[in-house]
Protein backbone atom coordinates (compact mmCIF):
# COMPACT_ATOMS: atom_id res chain seq x y z
CA UNK A 1 0.00 0.00 0.00
CA UNK A 2 1.29 3.20 -0.98
CA UNK A 3 2.25 5.53 2.19
CA UNK A 4 -0.55 8.36 3.22
CA UNK A 5 0.25 12.11 1.80
CA UNK A 6 0.95 14.40 5.35
CA UNK A 7 1.08 17.68 5.40
CA UNK A 8 1.05 20.38 7.96
CA UNK A 9 1.49 23.65 8.35
CA UNK A 10 0.97 26.71 11.17
CA UNK A 11 -1.85 29.24 11.17
CA UNK A 12 -1.92 32.12 13.25
CA UNK A 13 -5.61 31.58 15.39
CA UNK A 14 -7.27 29.65 17.71
CA UNK A 15 -8.21 26.00 16.71
CA UNK A 16 -12.17 26.62 17.38
CA UNK A 17 -11.79 29.65 14.05
CA UNK A 18 -9.49 27.34 12.08
CA UNK A 19 -12.16 24.59 12.47
CA UNK A 20 -14.71 26.91 11.44
CA UNK A 21 -13.14 28.20 8.71
CA UNK A 22 -12.04 25.28 7.10
CA UNK A 23 -15.68 23.48 7.27
CA UNK A 24 -18.25 26.66 6.94
CA UNK A 25 -16.03 28.44 4.65
CA UNK A 26 -14.58 25.53 2.54
CA UNK A 27 -16.28 27.93 -0.30
CA UNK A 28 -13.79 30.76 -0.14
CA UNK A 29 -10.13 29.11 0.49
CA UNK A 30 -10.52 25.99 -1.84
CA UNK A 31 -9.11 26.63 -5.15
CA UNK A 32 -12.23 26.90 -7.58
CA UNK A 33 -10.27 25.50 -10.33
CA UNK A 34 -10.15 22.24 -8.68
CA UNK A 35 -13.72 21.41 -8.76
CA UNK A 36 -15.27 18.51 -10.59
CA UNK A 37 -17.04 20.96 -13.19
CA UNK A 38 -14.43 23.68 -12.80
CA UNK A 39 -16.91 26.05 -12.72
CA UNK A 40 -18.49 25.95 -9.23
CA UNK A 41 -20.84 28.15 -8.05
CA UNK A 42 -21.03 26.62 -4.90
CA UNK A 43 -19.10 24.36 -2.52
CA UNK A 44 -20.81 23.09 0.70
CA UNK A 45 -19.29 20.72 3.37
CA UNK A 46 -22.05 19.72 5.60
CA UNK A 47 -21.87 19.64 9.56
CA UNK A 48 -21.59 16.34 11.59
CA UNK A 49 -20.87 13.17 11.14
CA UNK A 50 -23.20 11.98 7.28
CA UNK A 51 -22.76 15.40 6.42
CA UNK A 52 -22.24 16.25 2.24
CA UNK A 53 -19.77 17.79 0.74
CA UNK A 54 -20.39 19.12 -2.47
CA UNK A 55 -20.68 21.45 -5.52
CA UNK A 56 -23.29 23.46 -7.12
CA UNK A 57 -22.68 24.86 -10.49
CA UNK A 58 -24.43 27.72 -11.73
CA UNK A 59 -27.45 25.53 -13.13
CA UNK A 60 -28.27 24.07 -10.31
CA UNK A 61 -26.51 20.76 -11.19
CA UNK A 62 -24.41 19.14 -7.50
CA UNK A 63 -21.47 17.16 -7.61
CA UNK A 64 -20.61 15.30 -4.94
CA UNK A 65 -17.30 15.11 -3.34
CA UNK A 66 -17.59 13.24 -0.50
CA UNK A 67 -19.21 12.58 3.23
CA UNK A 68 -18.19 13.48 6.59
CA UNK A 69 -17.21 10.78 8.67
CA UNK A 70 -15.53 12.15 12.06
CA UNK A 71 -17.08 15.43 13.14
CA UNK A 72 -15.31 16.54 16.68
CA UNK A 73 -15.05 20.28 16.62
CA UNK A 74 -12.40 22.07 16.97
CA UNK A 75 -9.75 19.18 17.49
CA UNK A 76 -10.51 16.76 14.19
CA UNK A 77 -12.29 16.34 11.13
CA UNK A 78 -12.59 13.62 8.92
CA UNK A 79 -13.83 13.05 5.57
CA UNK A 80 -14.31 10.66 2.76
CA UNK A 81 -13.48 12.33 -0.72
CA UNK A 82 -14.11 10.95 -4.36
CA UNK A 83 -14.23 14.26 -6.06
CA UNK A 84 -17.49 13.55 -8.54
CA UNK A 85 -16.15 9.84 -9.28
CA UNK A 86 -17.05 6.28 -8.09
CA UNK A 87 -17.86 6.24 -3.82
CA UNK A 88 -16.65 3.12 -3.77
CA UNK A 89 -13.21 3.90 -4.95
CA UNK A 90 -12.87 7.47 -2.35
CA UNK A 91 -9.98 8.37 -0.81
CA UNK A 92 -10.17 9.73 3.05
CA UNK A 93 -8.91 12.69 4.45
CA UNK A 94 -8.40 13.46 8.11
CA UNK A 95 -7.40 17.12 9.29
CA UNK A 96 -6.52 17.36 12.87
CA UNK A 97 -6.65 20.81 14.63
CA UNK A 98 -4.01 20.72 17.28
CA UNK A 99 -3.66 24.06 19.61
CA UNK A 100 -0.38 25.92 20.22
CA UNK A 101 -1.22 28.32 22.43
CA UNK A 102 -4.24 30.56 22.58
CA UNK A 103 -3.56 31.86 18.97
CA UNK A 104 -1.87 29.52 16.92
CA UNK A 105 -2.98 26.13 15.24
CA UNK A 106 -0.96 23.32 13.78
CA UNK A 107 -3.35 21.81 10.83
CA UNK A 108 -2.20 18.36 10.05
CA UNK A 109 -3.55 17.04 6.84
CA UNK A 110 -3.57 12.93 6.13
CA UNK A 111 -4.65 12.12 2.92
CA UNK A 112 -4.99 7.94 2.54
CA UNK A 113 -5.79 5.80 -0.41
CA UNK A 114 -5.40 8.28 -3.11
CA UNK A 115 -3.34 6.09 -5.03
CA UNK A 116 -7.14 5.08 -6.39
CA UNK A 117 -7.27 8.41 -8.11
CA UNK A 118 -4.46 6.45 -9.98
CA UNK A 119 -6.19 3.64 -10.79
CA UNK A 120 -9.56 5.57 -11.23
CA UNK A 121 -8.38 7.83 -13.83
CA UNK A 122 -9.04 5.62 -16.98
CA UNK A 123 -12.64 5.23 -15.52
CA UNK A 124 -12.72 9.16 -14.87
CA UNK A 125 -11.71 9.95 -18.46
CA UNK A 126 -14.06 7.53 -19.81
CA UNK A 127 -17.04 8.74 -17.52
CA UNK A 128 -16.57 12.00 -16.66
CA UNK A 129 -14.96 13.66 -18.96
CA UNK A 130 -15.50 16.97 -17.73
CA UNK A 131 -14.15 16.58 -14.32
CA UNK A 132 -11.07 14.81 -16.04
CA UNK A 133 -10.26 17.22 -18.31
CA UNK A 134 -10.51 19.99 -16.05
CA UNK A 135 -7.79 18.36 -13.98
CA UNK A 136 -5.29 17.63 -16.26
CA UNK A 137 -3.69 20.80 -17.47
CA UNK A 138 -3.21 21.06 -13.91
CA UNK A 139 -1.42 17.58 -13.50
CA UNK A 140 0.22 18.48 -16.59
CA UNK A 141 1.33 21.75 -15.46
CA UNK A 142 2.69 20.35 -12.28
CA UNK A 143 4.52 17.53 -13.80
CA UNK A 144 6.28 19.72 -16.49
CA UNK A 145 7.24 22.29 -13.67
CA UNK A 146 8.52 19.39 -11.77
CA UNK A 147 11.24 18.62 -14.33
CA UNK A 148 12.66 22.01 -14.86
CA UNK B 1 -1.88 4.89 -16.04
CA UNK B 2 -2.71 1.69 -15.38
CA UNK B 3 -1.38 -1.74 -17.01
CA UNK B 4 -3.33 -4.23 -16.75
CA UNK B 5 -2.31 -8.16 -17.89
CA UNK B 6 -4.28 -11.54 -17.49
CA UNK B 7 -3.49 -14.15 -14.73
CA UNK B 8 -5.55 -17.53 -14.92
CA UNK B 9 -9.43 -16.16 -14.66
CA UNK B 10 -7.45 -12.87 -12.59
CA UNK B 11 -6.89 -9.48 -14.80
CA UNK B 12 -3.69 -7.91 -12.74
CA UNK B 13 -3.84 -4.45 -12.78
CA UNK B 14 -1.24 -2.35 -11.81
CA UNK B 15 -0.37 1.45 -11.35
CA UNK B 16 2.47 2.70 -12.92
CA UNK B 17 5.44 4.43 -10.96
CA UNK B 18 5.17 7.11 -13.06
CA UNK B 19 1.72 7.37 -13.10
CA UNK B 20 1.80 7.01 -8.80
CA UNK B 21 4.35 9.55 -8.93
CA UNK B 22 2.16 11.96 -10.90
CA UNK B 23 -0.51 11.65 -9.03
CA UNK B 24 1.03 12.37 -5.81
CA UNK B 25 2.76 15.41 -7.10
CA UNK B 26 -0.40 16.57 -8.65
CA UNK B 27 -2.25 16.25 -5.03
CA UNK B 28 1.02 17.87 -3.43
CA UNK B 29 0.47 21.09 -5.84
CA UNK B 30 -3.47 21.13 -5.00
CA UNK B 31 -2.88 20.31 -0.86
CA UNK B 32 -0.04 23.22 -0.96
CA UNK B 33 -2.41 25.80 -2.85
CA UNK B 34 -5.21 24.85 -0.64
CA UNK B 35 -3.67 25.05 2.57
CA UNK B 36 -1.96 28.59 1.78
CA UNK B 37 -5.31 30.28 0.51
CA UNK B 38 -6.89 28.47 4.22
CA UNK B 39 -4.09 29.79 6.01
CA UNK B 40 -4.74 33.36 4.64
CA UNK B 41 -8.65 33.79 4.93
CA UNK B 42 -8.26 32.01 8.95
CA UNK B 43 -5.58 34.47 9.94
CA UNK B 44 -7.76 37.58 8.60
CA UNK B 45 -10.78 36.25 9.68
CA UNK B 46 -9.97 35.45 13.06
CA UNK B 47 -12.27 37.76 15.84
CA UNK B 48 -9.96 37.04 18.11
CA UNK B 49 -6.70 38.47 15.97
CA UNK B 50 -5.77 41.84 17.53
CA UNK B 51 -5.44 42.86 13.87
Amino acid sequence: MTAPLKFSFDVDCSAEHAFSVWTSRIDTWWPSDHTVSGEAELVVLQSGVGGRIFERTSDGVEHDWGEVTHWNPPTRLAYLWHLGGDRTAATEVEVRFVARGVATTRIEIEHRGWEQLGEAADQWRDRNRVGWDTLLPHFVAHIERGEQ
Amino acid sequence: MVTERAQGTRRIYHLRDEGMRAVQAYLEGIWGEAAARFRLLAENTDPKSPR
